[in-house]
């Protein structure tokens, strides 16, 4: 299996702070790849560096072989990355179906005329959009609430409105920044569920997470973080008895 | 049924069949004046509130847009005899084009940029009206502007003109609808609230910004072309930083949620001065009341308000 995100010697700081240091690795295609660390290790950095939405400042990443971090964030979704945030970012100005629809946004391309004129190919790409969007609505298994203003659902069914609308995009890696945060025990099964049918899709899937039973139970590869570098890389079984992980999580005293 | 009413063909034509029958209803020529420069000034409205409520950016220059659009075609028309089926273009483009200048660098960035630029054009346009005296007759203005003739029909009463103006209206709304729901709609309310969410989904925010405000400036320029053939005559006051703040305050008054809200809240202030008249020296002020007790009471706007009626009725 071959890569199909590389991040080469990447660097990234804030004033002072390394955010991360010299980081390289790889998401192998097709995998479920989890990144973990402490507060302030540098996962959600990565992220809005895959997204684009900070610049490193040194070292490359590649996407299916070429190369992203040079790219303007909203050119990231027509390569096929699509993302979710860790402070839930959904939009309460529309309804839950207009959340998924906007998600279908790089694959439509009816321009301002077309649509202002109300012409019959703006009328059939916006039949098309809607239809999709029901669809991957009820592959998330939450089409019944597709009417319902954003504040009228549960926290959990916002998060997974986040989700669908990132996969209506139909993405082929897709990066979801602690989506089981808050979630109670069933809700996170519900995640899970939920991440591996975007799994059998074909779809590579990289999450940031904090909940260590998921992570765990769902990942192929798990990469360690701290303080912006990587400390560890490998399989669920590996990086649970990893001593410098251990040490990391629960202070040097665990490990005697 | 309920799923047709909801298409823009109708709003649109529902708008265009009530501003008729207030026409029947209304015959007195008073009226019929005020109400066309209702649906002058609702054409504006409709764009700045796209703006405003779907974009989420402040213009203070639309007055200077509307002045643009009403001297282009009166300098046209009147100094070079310029026919007006080709002026009428001419003037929205102009307008169009400065508004996309003064776009480009602004709406990259965040924050109230716009707000700055658009102030600042307006004072330039407004200079400009005033001092190139050859061209645009200065403080003092110009007129003789010919009136509109659209298949073979002058339209040299306010009847006709009420008719034009309204069916343009109409017009407005429907493109403006269809905009709102569209692709373009969904991202405009996208970048309003997330920006960076909205430009990780493949959203280009500062360009969906830049072509809607460029669309509410070519709405001003069409209201400055309605207005200039309209009273035939021209002069700087009318194209002044209050009127650009009026236009605002309608929008905020009526609610920016959507656009039936600007056309609402320019209803209530393009009729209100009118009835406070009554009040002879004291209007300014009962208006200034007026426009705080909505904003303390009601400060998403005048749109949607539920009127307690329904309230004493169950309480029956």
């Amino acid at each position: 299996m071959t890569d199909i995100l590389t991040v080469r010697n990447v660097s990234k700081s804030f004033g002072g702070l390394k955010a991360i240091t010299d980081l390289s690795t790889g998401v192998r295609e097709g995998s479920i790849t989890a990144i973990i660390g402490p507060n302030g290790a540098g996962k959600t950095t990565l992220f809005n560096l895959i997204s684009g939405i900070y610049k490193p400042d040194c070292g490359s990443i590649l996407f299916k072989d070429k190369r992203i971090d040079t790219l303007k964030p909203y050119i990231i979704p027509y390569l096929g990355i699509a993302r979710t945030f860790q402070k839930l970012s959904v939009f309460p100005n529309m309804n839950v179906l207009e959340n998924v629809m906007v998600g279908r946004y790089p694959l439509s391309c009816s321009g301002f005329f077309t649509c202002a004129l109300n012409l019959k190919k703006y009328r059939e790409e916006e039949k098309d959009i809607r239809e999709k969007a029901l669809f991957w609505l009820s592959f998330m298994s939450i089409e019944h609430i597709w009417d319902k203003k954003i504040r009228e659902i549960p926290f959990e069914k916002q998060r997974l409105v986040e989700i669908t609308r990132a996969i209506a995009s139909e993405p082929e890696l897709i990066l979801l920044d602690e989506s089981a945060a808050g979630l109670n025990i069933t809700e996170t099964k519900n995640l899970i569920d939920a991440i591996y049918k975007i799994r059998e899709l074909g779809k590579t899937v990289l999450v940031v997470e904090h909940d260590m039973d998921l992570i765990m139970e769902i990942s192929d590869t798990i990469i360690v973080l701290n303080f912006g570098e990587k400390i560890a890389e490998g399989l669920p079984k590996d990086i649970q008895g990893n001593e410098r992980v251990i040490s990391v999580y629960l202070g040097k005293e665990a490990i005697k | 049924m309920k799923r047709l009413f909801r298409t823009s063909y109708v709003k649109a034509g529902l708008t265009f069949i009530i501003a008729l029958i207030l026409l029947m209803v209304l015959r007195n020529p008073y009226y019929v004046g005020i109400l066309i420069f209702l649906g002058i000034n609702i054409i504006i409205t409709i764009g700045l509130s796209l703006l405003m409520g779907y974009a989420g950016q402040i213009s203070l220059g639309q007055a200077a847009f509307y002045g643009i659009g009403a001297y282009t075609t009166g300098i046209l028309t009147t100094k070079l005899h310029v026919p007006i089926i080709l002026s009428f273009p001419m003037s929205v483009l102009l307008t169009v084009f400065i508004a996309f200048i003064v776009g480009i660098p602004t709406l990259r960035l965040r924050g109230h940029y716009l707000a700055m630029a658009t102030l600042g054009l307006g004072e330039i346009v407004h200079i400009v009206f005033n001092e190139l005296i050859s061209l645009t007759g200065g403080p003092s203005g110009f007129g003789n502007i010919p009136l509109i003739r659209i298949f073979g029909i002058e339209l040299d009463n306010d009847y006709k003109y009420y008719v034009f103006v309204w069916a343009i209206v109409a017009l407005i709304i429907f493109l403006s609808l269809n905009i709102i729901n569209s692709r373009i709609g969904r991202a405009l309310k996208a970048i309003h609230k997330e920006p960076t969410t909205a430009s990780t989904l493949g959203i280009n925010t500062s360009r969906v910004k830049l072509y809607i405000f460029t669309l509410g400036a070519g709405y001003a320029g069409i209201a400055g072309f309605l207005y200039a053939h309209y009273i035939t005559f021209l002069s700087p006051g009318s194209f002044s930083l209050g009127f650009s703040v009026l236009l605002v305050t309608m929008v905020a008054v009526g609610g920016m949620e959507n656009i039936w809200g600007a056309i609402i809240g320019t209803t209530v202030l393009t009729i209100l001065p009118e009835y406070l008249r009554f009040f002879h020296d004291f209007d300014i002020l009962i208006y200034g009341v007026i426009l705080m007790a909505i904003m303390m009471l009601r400060p998403e706007g005048l749109y949607g308000i539920k009127i307690p009626l329904k309230r004493i009725r169950t309480n029956d």
